[in-house]
C-alpha cells in the first residue's frame, strides 16, 4: 500500500496552532506511522527495519506459540496504520482469580503470559485451545493501545507527571490523580500505566501475544536505542538546548531473557530485530495536529468547560517541548461503569490512566475494552472521577457536542481515517493482479464492494451481537492481499462435545466459539462439556465465483461415497441445509457465495441480514439492540458480487518450467489428482482449481473433530490448491507452515498417496512441490 | 437503534465497589419510574376486580382466567423470584414484579424479602383491571414503561365513554395500540440481555406494517354493552389474552373456563406454523437427506416468542422402513419428559441432531443456564413473522434397508420444559403442562434399486 502519498498531503497541513492551549514542541508531528521529524538518517532506517520486523509473520518454525492471539505484531496495531489499534475483533482477554487469602493472581493459559488469555495453541499433547480456567472469574477485555508518541512520552521527566499527582484530592477537585509505578520509576505506558519501559512493553506482548522469546538487549544495545536506556549520566538532545537524564526510566526493562518450549531455540527473535522494534516504536512521531477552525475552536472551548482538560492535561513537557498528549498520564478512578478488576501495580479496579487524545480520531473503537465505536459513546460511558465532566458533556446540546468532537478530531489522523484499512484513496488492484477483477467486471461496483469488504463495523452496526471473530470480512482474508487468506491468528476455533454414546453434540452457542463478544462482560468461554476443539485456518477467497458456476454434475459425477471402484478414494457430495450441493468451506457446508455471505456476517460478524425466500443461512434476527436486520440486502448483494468477480489467483510459477512440468506429471502418478483434481468445467470454461470439491476422510483413525452438515468428524473438502504459494498456513488446522508438512499430515484416504509421495527421491519431491507452489 | 445506553448506565451507577474485607450487602436496583427507591403511589387508590366485576362481570370473568390474572399466583413465577430472591438476598425482587404487579412495586409493597401472603389484595391480583386502565402515557416499552394516574380516570379503548356513577371513563388510544402492551412485553435484563422482545419484534413485522396491533388476534372483539344496565352496544375486547399458557394450579379459575381457554389457544395456534418435508430418492446405503422447513405463519411476531428461555419447541421426526422398522429418530422424549439435549437427566446429548426453535442461555463459564439473571448470552433460533427455516436431516439406510421409508414429522412447542420444574420443586406441576403439535407433515422416501 502507497501510504507515502498520503503522508506528504498530512504534512501539507502542518501550519501555525494559534489558539491551542500552549505550543507544540517542534519536530515532534508527523502523520501517524511515520517517523519523528528529527531521526537521523541512520535512526530512519532503522525505523524501516523496524518496521519489517513488525510486520513480519512468524511461522511455527520460527517460534510462534506454542501458544498465542496473533501471527505478527502490526495483526493488533494497524489502525490506520502501522503502529496503530484495531477494530474489535483484536479485542484480547486478561484474566486472574483472588486467592483465598487475597491475593491478586493473573490467569496461567498454557503458561504464565501475564493473564493474557490466548486462543490458539498447537502441539499433539495440547488442546487447540489452552484451558481458560472457570476459576479466573475477574476477565477484562482489553483494545489494542496505539503507539504514536510513546518515545516522545517515555522522556517526560518524572517530575512533570508528578507534579499533577494528587493522590489525596487536597485541591478538593473531586479528581484523584495517582501515579503507577513500574520498578520504582512513574509508569506512563499500558491502560494503567503500569509499564515505563519500552522495551517492556514490547517483549511482554511479543511472549504474551505470539509466543516468541526474546533476550533483553545489552548494555551496549540500550545505549544506542534513540532513547538511551542503559542508564547513567546525561546528554543533550535537539539543537542542544535541552538536558535528558540518561538515568532514565527506560533503564526498567525487564532484565530476564524469555523461554518456551515450542522447540523452536530462545530466543526466537534476535537482539538485532528487537533493537530495530524498540527503536521504531521509540522514534514514532506524534500524531499531526490541524489547524483550529472557528467550529473546533468552540469545541476547544466546550472541551475546557466541560472539564475534559482536568485529567486529559492538554500538555506535557517533554525534554523538546510541549507535548500535545492531552493525558496527565496519573490514573483515576473510573467507577463501577469502567472498573474491570485488574490492579497492576499501585492502581485498583477501577482505575485507568488518561488514554492520550493525540490522534483519537484514526484509532477506535475507544476505552479500554474498545466498547465504544464513537467518541460520543467513549464520553458517555465515563463514570467516576469523569462522571462530572460526562454529565456536562451530556448536558451541552447536540451542536456543541458535536462542536467538541470536532476539536478532538483535529488532534492528528483525520486524513489517514478510513471505514477500514484501506487508505481513502488507494487505487482498486487491476485485472491480472493479486486481489484484481475477473476480465469484464465493472470496476466501480467491484471497487464497492472491495471497500465494503474491507468496512470495520462496531457494536452500533449490530455487529459481536452477542459475539463475533471479525469486524470486517477484511479482518480474516487479507493474504497476500484483501480477499485473501487469514494468518493463524485470524483461525476460527470451533469446538464440540462427545456424547456418552461417541456421537457429535453441538454446544449451546453453537461449534464456533467466537474470539470476543460485543457484550460487556466476560470472555466468550467454551461450555465446560466440550472436549473437542478444531482450528479453522481462514482460505483465500480468489476464483469463487468461477467454483460457483462449476456444474453439479460434473462433480457429482466423481462421487464415489462408497467406493464403488475400489481405489481406497470415496469423495461424497456434500448435502446442505435445503439439500443442496456444498460446495464452500472446509466441509464443503456452504451451498452458494450469497449463502457463504450470509454465514459469515452473521457466524464471523454477528449480524443480521434479511431473509431472503430459499436461503438458509444467517440470521435474521439476534440479540442484541440493534434493530434487524443490520445489514441491508443492497449491502449483502454487493459483498456477494464483489466474491463473484474476485478474480483467481494469479499463477505465480514460470521460474523454472521444466522442473514444474515433471512436478505436474508426479502430480498425477502419485495419486495426489486424484481428490485435487485439475480442472472442473465452468460456467466459461474449465476452472483449474485443483479439488475435486468431495468430501474425504483425511484424518487418521480415531481423530475427532467437528461434523458440520453431512460432513462427518474426519471429513474434509478437498481444498483448492490454486494461490497455495501465498496463503500459508496450510490445512484446515492451518497447521502446517510449509506445502511439503501439509502434503505429509494427510491420513486416512490418502495414506496411499503419501506413501507414495515420500517413496519419491528428494529431487522428485522438490519438483511436486515446485509444480504445487507455481499453482 | 434504541438508545439503551443511558437507561444501562443509571442501574450500574448504583452498584458500589465491594469494601476490602466484609461483603457488602447487594445493592437495590432502583429505576425511578417501575422499581422506585419510595412509593410512587398509593396501593389504596387501586379498585380490586371484585369491585370492578359488579359492573363488568363477564369483562372479569374472563380475565380471572388470563395469564394476567395468573401472573402473581403462577407457582412457577413464584419459585422462580425465590431463586433471584436467593441469589441476592431480595434486593433484585423488584425486578419481575415490575411488571408483575407494578402497583405493589411502585406502592412500596414490593420490597426486599416481601411476604407474598401479606400482600394487599390488589397486589395479589398482579395485571389487575386497574393496571391497566389507570395508565396514562408510556414512558417506554419496555420493563414496565407505563405511567399512572391513581386518581384519574378509568381508561379504555371505548370511544366516548358514557358517563357513570362509579368513575370517570376517557377514551385512550394508547390503550388501542401495540405500544401500550410493549410497555411489559418487552423485558430487558439489568445487565441489558434482551430477555422478551414480542414489542420489539411486532416493530418490524409484517403486522405492524399493515397497522395491525397485539389486540387484534388476543384480544377478539365482540358487540355488546360495556357493563351491566347499559343499552348501547359497543365493541369489546376478550380480557383473556389467550397465547400460550393455561394456569398449571387446578384451583385457580373454574374447569369449565380453563377448558375453554384451552379451546382458544388451540384455534390460534392451529395457524400459528406450517411444515414441508421433502427429499429426494435414495439408493438402500446411501443416506437419504430430508429437508425440513418450518415456516411461522403469525404475522405479529416471532415464533415462538415472550419468554422463549423457558418455552420449548422442537422438531420431532420419526424415519420407518417398509418393514416399521425405526431408521432414525429426533425430538422424543426420556421417560422424564425431557428432550435429550444438556437438560436431560436421563440421557444428556442423546439427541445430537434435535433441531430447536427457542432460545438459549448461556452463563459466564460457557455452559447453558436456566436463570436469565445469571446469563451472559441470550442467543435465540426463533423464528421471524413469516420467516421460515430449513434444515436437513441426514437419513442413515443399509444396503438392506427395505423401501420406500416413511418419515413423520411434527412441530412441537409446550409451556414448561419438565427438568425446569423439577429445577424449581414443582414436580407435580409437569403433568399438567400441555404439548401442543402446532403443524404435521409426513413423506415418502422411495429406495431406488
Amino acid at each position: 500500500m502507497n501510504r507515502l502519498i498520503i503522508s506528504i498531503l498530512g504534512a501539507a497541513l502542518l501550519g501555525g496552532c494559534a489558539d491551542r492551549p500552549g505550543p507544540i514542541a517542534d519536530d515532534i508531528m508527523a502523520p501517524m506511522g511515520e517517523p519523528v521529524p528529527y531521526a537521523t538518517a541512520e535512526q530512519e532506517a532503522t525505523f524501516v527495519r523496524g518496521q519489517a520486523v513488525a510486520a513480519r509473520r512468524f511461522s511455527r518454525a520460527d517460534g510462534l506459540g506454542p501458544a498465542f492471539n496473533v501471527t505478527f505484531c502490526t495483526s493488533c496495531h494497524e489502525r490506520p496504520t502501522l503502529g496503530g489499534s484495531a477494530g474489535s475483533y483484536r479485542n484480547f482477554f486478561i484474566a486472574a482469580r483472588r486467592t483465598e487469602d487475597g491475593a491478586f493472581q493473573p490467569a496461567m493459559s498454557s503458561g504464565a503470559a501475564g493473564g493474557v488469555i490466548r486462543l490458539y495453541e498447537y502441539g499433539d499433547d495440547a488442546d487447540a485451545k489452552p484451558y481458560f480456567d472457570p476459576a479466573d472469574d475477574i476477565v477484562a477485555r482489553r483494545n489494542p493501545i496505539p503507539f504514536f508518541g510513546v518515545g516522545l512520552m517515555a522522556e517526560i521527566p518524572e517530575e512533570e507527571i508528578l507534579k499533577r499527582a494528587d493522590p489525596d484530592d487536597r485541591d478538593n477537585d473531586g479528581i484523584s490523580d495517582r501515579p503507577n509505578y513500574d520498578q520504582g520509576f512513574v509508569g506512563r505506558f499500558g491502560r494503567k500505566s503500569q509499564t515505563v519501559s519500552i522495551e517492556g512493553f514490547i517483549r511482554g506482548p511479543l511472549f504474551n501475544h505470539l509466543g516468541i522469546t526474546t533476550d533483553p538487549l545489552t548494555d551496549e544495545e540500550k545505549a544506542a536505542l534513540p532513547i538511551d536506556s542503559s542508564g547513567g549520566g546525561t546528554e543533550t538532545a535537539g539543537f542542544g538546548f535541552h538536558l535528558i537524564p540518561r538515568a532514565h526510566a527506560q533503564v526498567a526493562a525487564p532484565a530476564s531473557p524469555l523461554t518456551d518450549d515450542d522447540g523452536v531455540a530462545d530466543p526466537e527473535l534476535s537482539n538485532p530485530d528487537l533493537f530495530d522494534l524498540v527503536s521504531m516504536a521509540m522514534l514514532m512521531a506524534a500524531p499531526q495536529v490541524e489547524e483550529l477552525t472557528d467550529r473546533s475552536r468552540a469545541g476547544l472551548r466546550h472541551f475546557d468547560a466541560v472539564g475534559c482538560g482536568d485529567c486529559h492535561t492538554p500538555r506535557l513537557k517533554g525534554p523538546r517541548g510541549n507535548l500535545h498528549i492531552y493525558s496527565d498520564l496519573l490514573l483515576h478512578d473510573m467507577g463501577p461503569e469502567l472498573a474491570d478488576g485488574l490492579v497492576p501495580g499501585e492502581a485498583t479496579g477501577s482505575e485507568f490512566r488518561t488514554q492520550p487524545l493525540w490522534g483519537i480520531c484514526a484509532v477506535g473503537p475507544y476505552l479500554h475494552d474498545g466498547r465504544a465505536q464513537t467518541i460520543h459513546e467513549a464520553i458517555a460511558w465515563h463514570g467516576g472521577e469523569g462522571e462530572r465532566a460526562r454529565d456536562a458533556y451530556l448536558a451541552l446540546t447536540v451542536q456543541e457536542q458535536a462542536e467538541l468532537e470536532e476539536f478532538l478530531l483535529t488532534l492528528g489522523g483525520r486524513d489517514q481515517y478510513s471505514l477500514g484499512l484501506i487508505p481513502p484513496d488507494e487505487p482498486a488492484p487491476l485485472e491480472g493482479e493479486w486481489g484484481g477483477p475477473l476480465p469484464g467486471t465493472d470496476p466501480d461496483r467491484f471497487e464497492a464492494g472491495r471497500r465494503l469488504f474491507d468496512r470495520e463495523f462496531g457494536p452500533a452496526d449490530g455487529a459481536g451481537g452477542p459475539r463475533l471473530n471479525g469486524d470486517s470480512c477484511r479482518a480474516c482474508h487479507f493474504e497476500p492481499v484483501f480477499g485473501g487468506a487469514g494468518p493463524r491468528g485470524v483461525n476460527v476455533m470451533r469446538h464440540g462435545i462427545l456424547t456418552d454414546a461417541g456421537e457429535f453434540a453441538v454446544p449451546a452457542v453453537g461449534t464456533i466459539l467466537h474470539r470476543t463478544t460485543a457484550l460487556i462482560g466476560a470472555a466468550p468461554r467454551a461450555q465446560p462439556e466440550a472436549t473437542i476443539f478444531e482450528h479453522r485456518q481462514t482460505p483465500h477467497l480468489f476464483g469463487l465465483g468461477l467454483i460457483e458456476g462449476i456444474d453439479a454434475a460434473a462433480i457429482l459425477a466423481a462421487a464415489d461415497p462408497d467406493d464403488l471402484d475400489g481405489d481406497g478414494i470415496s469423495g461424497k457430495p456434500s448435502w446442505t441445509d435445503g439439500g443442496r450441493l456444498g460446495r464452500f468451506g472446509w466441509k464443503a457446508q456452504v451451498p452458494s457465495i450469497d449463502e457463504f455471505v450470509r454465514d459469515a456476517v452473521t457466524a464471523e460478524l454477528g449480524m443480521t441480514l434479511p431473509w431472503v425466500e430459499g436461503m438458509t443461512f444467517g440470521r435474521v434476527q439476534d440479540n442484541d439492540d440493534v434493530s434487524d436486520p443490520e445489514l441491508t440486502l443492497d449491502d449483502a448483494d454487493l459483498l456477494g458480487d464483489f466474491l463473484r468477480t474476485l478474480a483467481p489467483p494469479p499463477r505465480t510459477g514460470g521460474d523454472d518450467p521444466e522442473l514444474e512440468a515433471a512436478g505436474e506429471a508426479l502430480f498425477a502418478d502419485v495419486g495426489c489428482a486424484s481428490c485435487h483434481t485439475p480442472s472442473l468445467p465452468g460456467a466459461d470454461g474449465p476452472v483449474p482449481l485443483y479439488s475435486d470439491l468431495l468430501l474425504h476422510e483425511v484424518l487418521p483413525e480415531g481423530a475427532l473433530g467437528i461434523e458440520d452438515a453431512s460432513a462427518e468428524m474426519r471429513e474434509f473438502r478437498t481444498p483448492p490448491l490454486w494461490g497455495v504459494a501465498m496463503t500459508a498456513p496450510y490445512l484446515h488446522s492451518g497447521e502446517a507452515d510449509t506445502l511439503e508438512q501439509a502434503i505429509l499430515l494427510h491420513a486416512g484416504e490418502a495414506t496411499a498417496v503419501i506413501t507414495a509421495f515420500t517413496a519419491l527421491d528428494a529431487d522428485e519431491q522438490a519438483a511436486l512441490l515446485a509444480f504445487v507452489g507455481s499453482l | 437503534m434504541r438508545h439503551r445506553l443511558a437507561l444501562l448506565l443509571l442501574p450500574v451507577v448504583l452498584l458500589g465497589c465491594p469494601a476490602d474485607g466484609e461483603p457488602d450487602p447487594v445493592p437495590e436496583i432502583i429505576d425511578p419510574l417501575s422499581r422506585p427507591a419510595e412509593p410512587t403511589l398509593s396501593v389504596d387508590s387501586f379498585a380490586v376486580s371484585s369491585a370492578c366485576a359488579e359492573c363488568h362481570p363477564e369483562h372479569a370473568a374472563q380475565w380471572a382466567v388470563s395469564s394476567h390474572a395468573y401472573a402473581m399466583v403462577d407457582p412457577v413465577f413464584r419459585a422462580l423470584v425465590e431463586v433471584r430472591r436467593a441469589d441476592f438476598d431480595g434486593a433484585q425482587d423488584t425486578f419481575c414484579l415490575q411488571c408483575h404487579t407494578a402497583i405493589g412495586t411502585r406502592g412500596g409493597e414490593i420490597v426486599p424479602n416481601f411476604e407474598w401472603d401479606e400482600l394487599s389484595p390488589v397486589v395479589q391480583e398482579g395485571v389487575t383491571c386497574e393496571s391497566c386502565h389507570k395508565v396514562t402515557s408510556l414512558e417506554r416499552t419496555w420493563n414496565s414503561g407505563h405511567v399512572f394516574d391513581p386518581d384519574g380516570p378509568l381508561r379504555g379503548g371505548i370511544e366516548n365513554p358514557v358517563d357513570s356513577p362509579e368513575h370517570d371513563s376517557v377514551y385512550s388510544e394508547l390503550h388501542t395500540s401495540a405500544a401500550f402492551c410493549g410497555g411489559c412485553h418487552d423485558v430487558v435484563e439489568l445487565d441489558g440481555l434482551n430477555l422478551e422482545r414480542p414489542y420489539e419484534e411486532w416493530t418490524e413485522s409484517p403486522s405492524a406494517e399493515a397497522g395491525e396491533t397485539c389486540q387484534d388476534c388476543h384480544m377478539p372483539t365482540r358487540q355488546g354493552p360495556a357493563a351491566v344496565d347499559l343499552m348501547t352496544d359497543r365493541t369489546l375486547h376478550d380480557h383473556r389474552f389467550v397465547g400460550i399458557d393455561i394456569p398449571l394450579t387446578e384451583d385457580f379459575a373454574p374447569a369449565e373456563d380453563v377448558e375453554e381457554l384451552r379451546v382458544k389457544i388451540e384455534e390460534l395456534l392451529a395457524t400459528a406454523a406450517s411444515m414441508e418435508v421433502t427429499a429426494e430418492p435414495i439408493a438402500a446405503g446411501e443416506t437419504a437427506n430430508l429437508v425440513v422447513t418450518v415456516t411461522n405463519e403469525i404475522d405479529g411476531h416471532n415464533l415462538p416468542t415472550g419468554s422463549t428461555f423457558l418455552r420449548q419447541m422442537w422438531l420431532e421426526v420419526t424415519v420407518t422402513d417398509a418393514d416399521g422398522a425405526v431408521l432414525y429418530e429426533t425430538g422424543h422424549l426420556d421417560t422424564n419428559g425431557d428432550l435429550r439435549d444438556h437438560w436431560s437427566d436421563l440421557d444428556p446429548y442423546g439427541d445430537p441432531n434435535l433441531v430447536t426453535y427457542g432460545s438459549k442461555l448461556t452463563a459466564l463459564d460457557g455452559s447453558p443456564e436456566l436463570f436469565p439473571w445469571r446469563a451472559n448470552e441470550h442467543t435465540s433460533a426463533s423464528i421471524p413473522p413469516r420467516h421460515d427455516r430449513t434444515s436437513t436431516l441426514f437419513v442413515p439406510t443399509t444396503p438392506a434397508t427395505p423401501g420406500p421409508l416413511q418419515v413423520e414429522a411434527r412441530v412441537r412447542l409446550r409451556t414448561h420444559p419438565p427438568y425446569l420444574l423439577r429445577a424449581l420443586g414443582l414436580s407435580a406441576l409437569i403433568e399438567r403442562v400441555e404439548t401442543y403439535d402446532l403443524a404435521e407433515a409426513s413423506a415418502e422416501v422411495d429406495l431406488l434399486d
